[in-house]
């Protein structure tokens, strides 16, 4: 799935691996206690991390938890589908078996166990295989809709969340990103006067 | 020759909002050359075409290529301006990755070029010629923890972009507007207030860095100047 292709391999560096241990710890204890705010905070608290260090595993973890978050927000709604349980089960599973191979040293395994996450999907029924699948999707033009808020370029957010400018182009047009007021440089009357002496 | 360089971001405001037949009659009155690079190509064209969703566009973009009212610069080797812009800014000794390829090709673009205007809607790139500070700003805000700025690359960016008018994709279709391009959307049913409203608007929901508040004060001025 689409969804991982911008995950790498490369060695963690270890400020940015116990960065993901703390968090994966925190989203665990928020899913078992039911908190997704917490859950969501988790994921928003990882995003300024991504606009430092932009680090592959950092932004894939964001993109998961705040899905998470998405997907157990709507439990009413999905708790129907066959396979919801074992979902449920599964997650909170690959959380704490992450967490724990990143405490020992093994990277791989970590990247492994994300990338099942995903492979798990497969078990479920259609119908909400594909509802998990958008939530996915659409988590991560929010993560990248975060990053371009945090002063990061919409070309290199659309880089690392492996989306399109399409795409991000359509969802931040929809955020109040736009009227920060350290955005505004030249008055658009000024701007226009500038254009119009070219034409 | 007078040239207009467009970053990906503007081609994409103007075709989600079917209006990319506007650029050529802005062409023909600007009596120059209207570019993109390679790399905003790719994003434009050559990755849309790869899935469904953008295609239609990528298509109607392509066709403008066609017909020569965007033309694609080649030749350009931007790996030592990527590296300049992307050390300005500092956070614990780590330079912060901010631009992409495309958008320091179409930079680089513009500057070889001498072109009348670098065409570019999203706001870090436009911050970073205009006001760098203010991004610096935006940047500690957001981390919540101090970024340094290497002060000798800024100032040589500074002295490199001095001059470099920036425009976007809201800019040219208010000037469109001027020059009479939207006349037949305008009638009594839809006055020119409304037609603004849902040109700027229109703009503004598909990505174009414009605010609420610069929305307001174009329609308040362009409809004293109809006056």
């Amino acid at each position: 799935m689409e969804f991982l292709e911008y995950l790498g391999e490369k060695r963690l560096d270890d400020s940015i691996r116990r960065n993901l241990i703390r968090v994966l710890d925190k989203a665990v204890n928020a899913i078992k206690n039911e908190d997704i705010k917490s859950l969501k905070d988790v994921s928003n608290e990882t995003i300024h991390d991504s606009t430092l260090y932009q680090e592959e595993h950092t932004i894939t973890v964001a993109v998961l938890i705040y899905s998470l978050a998405k997907i157990y927000e709507r439990d009413m709604h999905y708790a129907k589908f066959k396979g919801w349980n074992i979902f449920c089960v599964d997650c909170l599973k690959i959380l704490e078996d992450a967490k724990k191979s990143l405490i020992i040293l093994e990277h791989r395994k970590f990247d492994d166990l994300i990338q099942n996450f995903i492979k798990s999907l497969d078990k479920l029924d259609k119908k909400f295989k594909d509802y998990i699948q958008e939530v996915f999707s659409q988590a991560k033009i929010n993560k990248a809709s975060r990053l371009y808020e945090h002063g990061i370029s919409l070309g290199r957010t659309a880089e690392l969340l492996g989306i399109t400018k399409f795409e991000l182009m359509d969802y931040i047009g929809k955020t109040g990103i736009s009227d920060v007021k350290e955005n505004k440089t030249i008055s658009p009357i000024k701007r226009l006067k500038l254009l119009r002496g070219l034409f | 020759m007078k040239s207009l360089v467009f970053d990906t971001g503007p081609v994409i405001t103007l075709a989600m909002n079917n209006l990319l037949w506007t650029l050529e009659f802005l062409k023909t009155r600007f009596e120059g050359r209207f570019y993109i690079p390679d790399s905003v190509k790719f994003e434009l064209i050559d990755k849309p075409l790869e899935s469904k969703k953008y295609k239609l566009e990528a298509i109607m973009v392509d066709n403008l290529i066609s017909t020569g009212s965007l033309e694609v610069y080649s030749k350009l080797d931007v790996d030592h301006l990527m590296e300049h812009v992307n050390n300005i800014f500092i956070s614990n000794n780590k330079p912060i990755y901010i631009l992409d390829r495309a958008e320091v090709e179409a930079l680089a673009l513009a500057l070889r070029l001498q072109s009348g205007a670098y065409v570019v809607d999203e706001r870090t790139m436009r911050l970073l010629i205009e006001d760098p500070k203010s991004l610096k700003r935006i940047l500690e805000k957001k981390v919540h923890r101090p970024i340094d700025v290497n002060e000798k690359l800024l100032k040589d960016f500074q002295y490199m972009t001095k001059g470099l008018k920036v425009v976007r994709s809201c800019d040219l279709m208010v000037l469109a507007y001027e020059l009479g391009l939207f006349n037949k959307y305008i009638n009594k049913v839809h006055n020119d207030k409304t037609f603004l409203d849902g040109l700027l608007w229109g703009l503004r929901l598909r990505g174009c860095g414009i605010s609420e508040d610069e929305i307001e004060k174009i329609i308040g001025y362009e409809i004293k100047r109809n006056r």
